[in-house]
């Protein structure tokens, strides 16, 4: 398997703009308005995100070097606290697989580079949102529950 | 007891930083962290993270006030840059941090009325997500107020910093 890392190019934009699409459609979301809508609002979001460094991404390649499979690492900048140090705290997204590639251990790989860059540097905590399906991958790479609650206002 | 309150907003400026600090360093040994080197140490960085966040308008406070106009609790809004989702709309989202009591005024209802200042705010900005992290203490107020638990997982490894 190969893996390289995104850069904040049109292609790879799109790449994972897609990712994203396709990862919410997978867990059940299935109002295609509301998918692209949420696709053209995330786009100038990782764009900004990217050239400044704050979002990383790494995409494991099919033979020919099709996009098979992606993670994205965004850069939070955490308030300083108790639990860990480092100035960032990692919060692993977009992690998507296409259907042709999965059960091959494509995004533990992506995973264990996300984490790896992550001890290199100095990005103590990381953080993700698992859908069930992922969570055993999770669980068997170190990640715990956390104590997190959420409200969310229905959308008009 | 509900005691009579007012509310107000915190400002970006020393009195105001420091009492957030001063919260949220309470919130950590009372929640067991006992080293007070390591409490000092998160603590001047904290602010270091905090004063900024709050010159920009990231970061929102408000206090409720004691009968002598002391500070008698209070409570934190970060509102995060998170990338665009399904479940919400509105650029930011919002993050409920550093909600402390001092003990002389628990059980009065300030960290109910805080909260809901903070939701309304919320409310009236398109700010439609809002997380926080929750002591065992605080759940039922947060479940009374319609927080349902998150998703999140997390990874710790310590770092071993090169000052030592």
């Amino acid at each position: 398997m190969t893996i390289r890392s995104a850069t904040p190019d049109a292609a790879d934009l799109d790449a994972i703009v897609h990712h994203r699409r396709a990862m919410f459609r997978d867990m059940g979301y299935s109002d295609e308005h509301a998918l692209d809508a949420m696709r053209a609002d995330f786009r100038p979001w990782l764009q900004r995100k990217m050239q400044a460094g704050e979002y990383l991404a790494w995409f494991a390649l099919a033979p020919g070097a099709a996009v098979a499979a992606g993670v994205g690492l965004w850069l939070m900048d955490w308030p300083p606290h108790m639990v860990a140090s480092g100035r960032w705290r990692g919060n692993i997204l977009n992690v998507y697989c296409e259907p042709a590639h999965r059960r091959r251990g494509m995004a533990r790989a992506l995973m264990e580079v996300a984490l790896a860059w992550c001890a290199a540097n100095q990005v103590g905590a990381v953080i993700l949102h698992a859908s069930p399906h992922g969570r055993a991958l999770y669980e068997s790479l170190g990640f715990t529950a956390t104590n997190e609650m959420r409200l969310i206002r229905p959308l008009a | 007891m509900i005691e009579p309150m007012t509310i107000r907003s915190a400002r970006p400026e020393a009195a105001d930083l420091d009492t957030i600090v001063c919260h949220r360093r309470a919130i950590y040994q009372e929640a067991g962290f006992d080293d007070p080197c390591a409490l000092d140490a998160m603590s001047a960085a904290y602010r270091v993270w905090l004063s900024p966040k709050m010159e920009t308008g990231e970061y929102l406070a408000w206090f409720a006030l004691a009968p002598d106009s002391s500070i008698a609790a209070g409570l934190g809004l970060w509102l995060m840059d998170s990338p665009p989702n399904l479940f919400a709309a509105g650029r930011w989202r919002g993050n409920i941090v550093n909600v402390y009591t001092e003990p002389d005024h628990r059980r009065g209802g300030l960290a109910r009325a805080l909260m809901q200042v903070a939701m309304d705010w919320c409310a009236a900005h398109e700010v439609d997500m809002i997380v926080l992290h929750s002591t065992p203490a605080g759940r039922p107020l947060y479940e009374s107020l319609g927080f349902t638990p998150g998703s999140e997982m997390r990874r710790i490894r310590r770092i071993v910093s090169s000052k030592r």
